[in-house]
C-alpha cells in the first residue's frame, strides 16, 4: 500500500487510527505490528514472510549477542557478523542477483541463466533498518529487545516500512515501548503528512508527467531535454522528501519522533553539503555503520580516499542494481573527495550564487545519471542537452511547456525555505490557526481530487 | 491521548487534526453506507465492480488492485472532487488537462488528434472498397469525415493550444483517393458558417443538427439528390444535454447544450419505420427515439445510437436506396437522408462483421432497389484511430464474392 492512494487515505489510515487510539496501551504494538503486516501484504502477500523471516533471525540474533556481549566478546562479534552477512545475503539474492548474473556474462566462457527475481517491497529499507539493531546492540548503544512483539514493530512499522526513512533502532529504542501519544504531536504529524502528501500528489506526480511526457515526445530539443531533468529533479526531491514528509507524519500521529530526512537539499551550495541535507538518514547509516568502522579519515589520505571510494559505490549500489547507480555514486564520490581536498576553500571565495550555480548543475547532472539505467540512452541525452544547435522547440512542445510554467514555479518556491521562514513569522500572530487550517484543509482536498482523478500516481522509491 | 489537552481554548491549536480526521472518517463512512451503483451518467461509463474475494487473487495481489479501482471509482463525492481538480488544474494554466479545453463561450472541445498511421490503413482499405464496388456493382462511393471541432473553432480555443492537424488529414485522405471516390470536403462551409450556426455541440464531440444540416446540403449533389429545404423542417428543441467532452473535462459548472430534432413537416407517423435487428427493435413512426431524451445518452435520440445494421425505410419514397457505412456521426444525419431514399442501411464496422458486399446484393436482388451511392461517413477521430474501418472489405469477402458468381 502506499500513502498517496485512496485505500490508505480512506479506509486503513481511518481505520487504523479509531483502533489504535480505542485500546489500552498495552496492546498499541501487538496491533501495530498486525495493521503493519496488513499494510505491507496488500502489495506484496508472499514477500510478507520474508521479512517476517528477517525479523526473527535479527531478534534471535539480537538477544544472544546481547547476552554474550559482556561475557564472550568473541561470540558476540561472530553473531553480529552472522545477522550481518543474512541482511546482505537476503538483499544480495533478491536484489542483485539478476545484475550479478548478467554482468558476469560479459565474462566470454561464461552464459548463465538470468533469473527474474521480483524485488520485494521496501527491502533496502527494512534490511538496513534489522542490520543498525544487531550492530547498535553489539556496541551497546542500544538495549536488547526481548519482546518480539515490539521488535516486530519496529522492523515493520508501517509509516516508513517501504521508503524510508531508515530508523536507526536506538533512536527509537526506547519510544516503542515507552511512547505517550499527545494532541500536540498529532497535530504536527497531521500537518507534516499533509505538507508531504501535498508534495507528492500536487508537485512530484506533475513534475512525473512533465517528464515522462517530454522524453517520450521532446527530446529532439536541448531547451525540452533541460526542462525535462529539471523537472525530473523536482519530481525525484518531491517525491522522496514527499513520502518521508508523511512518514514522520504519521509516526508523530502514532507518538513516534523520526529524524528529518531531508533538509532543503537544492540549496545546498556544494555537494557535500548536498549529502547533508538528501536523504539523511541513509547517508548517516553509512557513515555509522561503514565509514566510521572503516578507519574514516583518522588513517591517513589513502585510507581516507579508500573509505570513501567504498561508502560511494555501497551508496550509488544500494540505490538499484544496476551500473548507473554505482556510476552516479562514484560521480558523487568523486567530486566530494575534490571539494575536500581544495575545491570547498575556493567556492566558499566565490560569491554565493555561483557557488549555488555550481552545486545544482552538478546536482542536476547526477540526476541524468541515476535516471538512465541504459547508458547508451543516457548517452544519447547528454547529447541532446548539449546539442545548442537544436535548442528550440517546435510550437506544440512550447504549447505544452508553457502551460506548466507555473507549477515549475511553484515546485522551484517550494524546494526553497521560503514556507518554514513565513511559518516562524506568523506562527504566533493571533488568527495563524485560521491560515494553518485553512492550508491544510485546501492542500487535503487537492490532493483528494487529484488522486480521485488520476490513475498516474507511481512511487519512485519503491523501486528500491 | 489525554483528555486534558482538548478544552476550548486550545481547540484552535488542533484544528488541522479535527478537520483531517473528520475528512478521512466522512468519506470512510459514507463510502461504506452507501448503495453501490454501476453506471457514472457524468462520466458515461460503466464503474468496476466490487471484486470478488478468494485465496488466489488475494496472494498475487490481484484482489488489492481491483479494490483499489473500485474505490476510485466509488469515491464518495467523486463528481466533487474530480470537479475541484478539473478547475484547479485549469486555474494552474493547464486548461486541458483531461484531453479538452474549456473554451470562454462555454465550449469544452477535445485536443487536437495525433497522427496516427491507422490514418493510411483506413484510407487505403476504403480506396479498395471504392474501386472494388466501382468496377463490380457500378457504384460511386462518397466519402466524408467529419473535421474536428478545434479545427473548425480554433478562434474560440485558449490562445495556449496545440494546433490541430484535421487540414493535412483531409488533404491526405483526399488525394488518396483521387478518382476512386467521391470526397466531400466540409471544411470551407464551416468556417463559413461557424459564426451564425452551431455546428458542433458544446459539450460533445458531435454535430449539430444544423451542422449536420449543412453538410447534408454539401452532399446532396455528390449523392445526387435534392437536398429538402430548411422551411420543411419544424425544429423541436430538447433541453439539460450534457455529452462526450462534459464527462471527460470534469468542468461540472459548464452550461448543458440544447438538442434540435428537425421534424420533416411531410412526413407523418407512419411515413418512416426504423429497423434495427440486433435488438429486435422496430419503431413505426420517426426516426427519433424521444424516450432516449430522458437517459443519461441523450444523442441516442436520433435512431437509438450505435447498432452493428440498422434500417430505415420512407414508405413515401418508391425506389432509391443508400448504403452508409459510419460512426455514430451518422446518426443526425438519418433525420435529412430519410427523406431522399425508400431505404437507407446503416453499417457500424466495429460491431458489424459479416460482408458488406451481402447487403448491397441483398438491397438489390431481395429489396429491389436500385444502390447508386455508398456513403462513407466518420468523424476524423474514428478516421485516424478506428482499427475496425480496415474491415470494410477484405480478401477473403472479394473471393468468397468470386466463387458466388461461377
Amino acid at each position: 500500500m502506499v500513502f498517496s492512494s485512496l485505500i490508505f487515505l480512506f479506509l486503513y489510515l481511518p481505520i487504523v487510527l479509531l483502533i489504535y487510539y480505542c485500546i489500552s496501551y498495552k496492546y498499541r504494538n501487538l496491533f501495530l505490528f498486525a495493521a503493519n503486516l496488513f499494510f505491507y501484504a496488500w502489495g506484496e502477500p508472499v514477500f510478507v514472510l520474508l521479512m517476517l523471516f528477517s525479523t526473527v533471525s535479527d531478534y534471535i540474533h539480537g538477544y544472544f549477542i546481547g547476552k554474550y556481549r559482556e561475557t564472550n566478546k568473541k561470540k558476540a562479534k561472530i553473531l553480529v557478523i552472522s545477522a550481518v552477512i543474512i541482511n546482505i545475503g537476503l538483499l544480495a539474492v533478491f536484489k542483485y542477483t539478476g545484475f550479478l548474473c548478467e554482468t558476469l556474462n560479459y565474462l566470454p566462457f561464461l552464459n548463465l541463466p538470468v533469473p527474474s527475481i521480483p524485488l520485494p517491497l521496501g527491502i533496502s529499507f527494512y534490511t538496513f533498518q534489522t542490520m543498525s539493531y544487531s550492530v547498535d546492540v553489539y556496541r551497546g548503544d542500544a538495549p536488547v529487545q526481548k519482546n518480539i512483539i515490539s521488535f516486530g514493530t519496529y522492523v515493520s512499522l508501517f509509516p516508513q516500512l517501504i521508503a524510508g526513512p531508515i530508523v536507526r533502532y536506538k533512536d527509537v529504542a526506547d519510544q516503542i515501548d515507552n511512547r505517550r501519544e499527545n494532541l500536540d504531536d498529532f497535530t504536527k504529524g497531521v500537518r507534516k503528512f499533509i505538507a508531504g502528501l501535498g508534495k507528492k500528489v500536487l508537485i512530484a506526480n506533475q513534475m512525473g508527467f512533465l517528464w515522462d511526457s517530454i522524453r517520450a515526445n521532446y527530446t529532439n530539443s536541448s531547451l525540452m531535454s533541460w526542462i525535462g531533468i529539471i523537472a525530473y529533479s523536482f519530481q525525484i526531491y518531491f517525491d522522496f522528501s514527499g513520502y518521508s514528509d508523511m512518514a514522520c507524519g504519521l509516526g508523530n500521529m502514532l507518538g513516534f519522533e523520526f529524524l528529518k530526512n531531508f533538509n532543503y537539499p537544492y540549496i545546498s551550495r556544494n555537494i557535500s553539503e548536498f549529502w547533508r541535507r538528501w536523504h539523511i538518514s541513509l547517508g548517516t547509516w553509512f557513515r555509522e555503520y561503514v565509514y566510521i568502522p572503516l578507519g574514516g579519515n583518522r588513517k591517513g589520505k589513502a585510507r581516507l580516499l579508500l573509505n570513501t571510494f567504498i561508502v560511494w559505490f555501497l551508496t550509488g549500489f544500494w540505490h538499484g542494481a544496476s551500473w548507473n547507480f554505482i556510476l552516479w555514486g562514484l560521480y558523487f564520490g568523486v567530486i566530494i573527495v575534490i571539494e575536500k581536498f581544495f575545491l570547498l576553500k575556493i567556492l566558499d571565495k566565490l560569491p554565493k550564487f555561483i557557488s549555488h550555480i555550481y552545486a545544482v548543475f552538478l546536482i542536476i547532472f547526477g540526476w541524468v545519471i541515476f535516471y538512465f539505467e541504459d547508458l547508451s540512452e543516457m548517452g544519447r541525452f547528454i547529447t541532446s542537452m548539449f546539442n545548442f544547435s537544436s535548442f528550440s522547440a517546435n510550437n506544440d512542445a512550447l504549447t505544452f511547456l508553457l502551460s506548466y510554467i507555473p507549477i515549475l514555479v511553484i515546485a522551484l518556491a517550494a524546494s526553497l525555505p521560503l514556507g518554514s521562514m513565513l511559518y516562524e513569522k506568523i506562527k504566533n500572530n493571533k488568527y495563524y490557526w485560521i491560515a494553518d487550517t485553512l492550508l491544510c484543509t485546501i492542500i487535503l482536498i487537492l490532493c483528494s481530487a487529484s488522486l480521485v482523478s488520476e490513475g498516474y500516481n507511481p512511487f519512485l522509491y519503491l523501486r528500491f | 491521548m489525554k483528555k486534558s489537552d482538548i478544552n476550548f481554548k486550545n481547540i484552535k491549536k488542533y484544528m488541522p487534526s479535527i478537520v483531517f480526521c473528520l475528512f478521512i472518517f466522512i468519506v470512510m463512512i459514507v463510502f461504506i453506507i452507501s448503495p453501490s451503483k454501476s453506471y457514472s451518467a457524468t462520466e458515461k461509463r460503466m464503474l468496476a465492480e466490487k471484486p470478488s474475494i478468494n485465496m488466489k487473487n488475494v496472494f498475487n495481489g490481484e484482489y488489492g488492485e481491483n479494490f483499489e479501482e473500485y474505490l476510485s471509482d466509488h469515491i464518495p463525492f467523486r463528481n466533487f472532487f474530480t470537479g475541484v481538480n478539473a478547475y484547479y488544474k485549469l486555474f494552474l494554466g493547464q486548461n486541458n488537462a483531461n484531453g479538452v479545453y474549456l473554451c470562454n463561450n462555454g465550449y469544452i472541445i477535445g485536443e487536437p488528434l495525433k497522427y496516427d498511421s491507422q490514418l493510411e490503413v483506413n484510407t487505403a482499405k476504403i480506396v479498395k472498397f471504392a474501386e472494388f464496388f466501382k468496377e463490380n456493382f457500378d457504384i460511386s462511393t462518397v466519402v466524408t469525415v467529419v473535421p474536428s471541432t478545434g479545427y473548425i473553432m480554433e478562434d474560440s480555443l485558449p490562445s495556449n493550444h496545440k494546433s490541430y492537424n484535421d487540414g493535412e488529414f483531409l488533404k491526405y485522405i483526399k488525394d488518396e483517393l483521387g478518382n476512386s471516390a467521391k470526397f466531400v470536403d466540409l471544411t470551407d462551409t464551416f468556417k463559413n458558417n461557424i459564426n451564425n450556426t452551431d455546428i458542433y455541440y458544446k459539450t460533445d464531440h458531435h454535430w449539430t443538427s444544423a451542422g449536420t444540416y449543412l453538410a447534408y446540403c454539401d452532399l446532396a449533389p455528390y449523392l445526387n439528390i435534392k437536398a429538402t429545404d430548411r422551411n420543411n423542417f419544424k425544429i423541436e428543441t430538447y433541453n439539460d444535454f450534457y455529452g462526450t467532452t462534459y464527462g471527460k473535462g470534469c468542468y461540472w459548472l459548464q452550461n448543458p447544450d440544447t438538442i434540435e430534432l428537425w421534424v420533416n413537416k411531410k412526413h407523418n407517423d407512419n411515413t418512416i419505420s426504423v429497423n434495427i435487428p440486433e435488438n429486435g427493435i422496430s419503431v413505426n413512426n420517426s426516426v427519433f427515439f424521444r424516450e432516449n431524451l430522458k437517459g443519461d445518452d441523450k444523442y441516442t435520440v436520433f435512431i437509438d445510437g450505435n447498432h452493428s445494421y440498422t434500417k430505415i425505410i420512407n414508405n413515401d419514397v418508391k425506389d432509391g436506396a443508400l448504403l452508409v457505412v459510419r460512426d455514430s456521426f451518422a446518426h443526425s444525419m438519418a433525420q435529412f437522408l430519410c427523406d431522399n431514399y425508400h431505404e437507407i442501411i446503416l453499417v457500424d464496422l466495429r460491431y458489424y462483421k459479416s460482408s458488406i458486399i451481402d447487403i448491397v446484393k441483398e438491397i438489390q436482388n431481395e429489396d429491389n432497389l436500385t444502390v447508386s451511392n455508398i456513403l462513407i461517413l466518420y468523424g476524423m477521430e474514428d478516421m485516424v484511430t478506428d482499427t475496425d474501418i480496415s474491415s470494410i472489405i477484405t480478401n477473403s469477402q472479394i473471393k468468397n464474392w468470386q466463387s458466388e458468381l461461377v
